[in-house]
């Protein structure tokens, strides 16, 4: 197989049904969720639910309060790091941009590439940070699952060989972008079955977390 | 009192999970910020004390119960909630404070480490 077509492959079955397994994954998880609904509360009510389960899925983008900031400092500000970094080179590299364009029928300005090239580095070296607190940090280690490192290494590829085959590195560039596609495939497959869901239940799980508080008159 | 026993244990953990338990754990990526914020994990400094690492029986019955996923692994046989029991019977899992709002949740994890059969 060459390297043209492997890479026609890969952008062209490959992606497609990792894509559909995605949506399919992540449909099933959310109903999963969605279905169980609430256990019946019989509190009398000190205030609406729905307006503080709304204000906290907005508020909670923002950084934690100052005790919050000074206990876990290492994890916020790499965390912030990186889901910036990821965010802009997920949604704001122009060739992104096309793919979704190509898709769904809209299409956003992106940045210049060398801006999201830095993001690269920021969200690498970020994620490089994380996992050296994950397995030297004590309590992290402790924690840690073999899902938490499958998590990492399948959102660290795409980065990793993105940013190769943006520079030209390592393999010629038809095989290092095929790679590139297929460890996005490989991070979509995974994705509905692991913690990666967070980025889409953090929604509901903030939601819940602002109504329940705000049902029971709590000052957020 | 009646006996404790690992049914009845499970059975309370059962009733106490719905949508935002299953959200929450969902969303779980193991950052270790609730363990910060624990006066038990602060004091002592054991990671054992750690407010989700408690909660991990009641995880798993979650997993295995209301998941499609872990409805699979239980079918597979790769559902690993009594051996937990055994890994975890010497825990920090007794040590919860009421005075916490997570105390109804974590209390009752806390009961089932200590009634499930080694």
């Amino acid at each position: 197989m060459s390297g043209a077509e492997f890479l026609l492959w890969m952008r062209g079955p490959g992606i497609s049904f990792a894509a559909l397994f995605f949506i399919a994954g992540v449909v099933l998880r959310l109903i999963e969720i969605l279905m169980l609904g609430r256990t019946k509360n019989l509190a009398e009510l000190r205030g609406s639910g729905s307006t503080a389960g709304m204000r906290t899925i907005a508020t909670r983008f923002l950084p934690a309060d100052a005790n919050t900031f000074r206990r876990s400092t290492p994890t916020i500000v790499l965390g912030y790091l990186f889901h910036i970094g990821l965010f802009v080179v997920i949604f704001l590299l122009t060739p992104h941009i096309k793919l979704f364009q190509s898709v769904f029928h809209i299409g956003w300005p992106g940045l210049p590439t060398p801006v999201v090239d830095f993001f690269t580095v920021v969200a690498l070296v970020s994620m490089l940070g994380l996992l050296w607190r994950r397995v030297s940090n004590r309590l992290l280690r402790f924690l840690s699952t073999g899902e938490d490192y499958l998590s990492w290494a399948v959102t660290f590829m795409p980065l990793l060989t993105g940013y190769l085959s943006y520079h030209h590195l390592l393999l010629p560039y038809s095989w290092m972008l095929g790679i590139h596609i297929l460890s996005v495939a490989l991070l979509l497959v995974i994705f509905p079955f692991t913690k990666l869901m967070h980025s889409f239940t953090l929604f509901i799980a903030r939601y819940y977390n602002g109504a329940i508080a705000g049902e029971k008159g709590v000052q957020q | 009192m009646t006996q404790p026993s690992l049914e009845k244990g499970v059975n309370i953990l059962r009733e106490q999970i719905d949508g935002p338990v299953a959200a929450f754990f969902s969303s779980c990526i193991h950052c270790g910020m609730c363990a910060e914020a624990c006066l038990f994990y602060t004091e002592t400094g054991e990671p054992k004390y750690t407010p989700i690492h408690k909660l991990e029986p009641m995880r798993r019955l979650w997993e295995r119960e209301f998941t499609f996923a872990g409805r699979i692994k239980k079918w597979l046989g790769l559902d690993w909630l009594r051996r937990l029991a055994t890994k975890n019977s010497n825990s920090g899992s007794l040590s919860f404070t009421t005075a916490a709002p997570c105390a109804g949740v974590a209390a009752w994890s806390a009961r089932l480490v200590t009634t499930l059969p080694t």
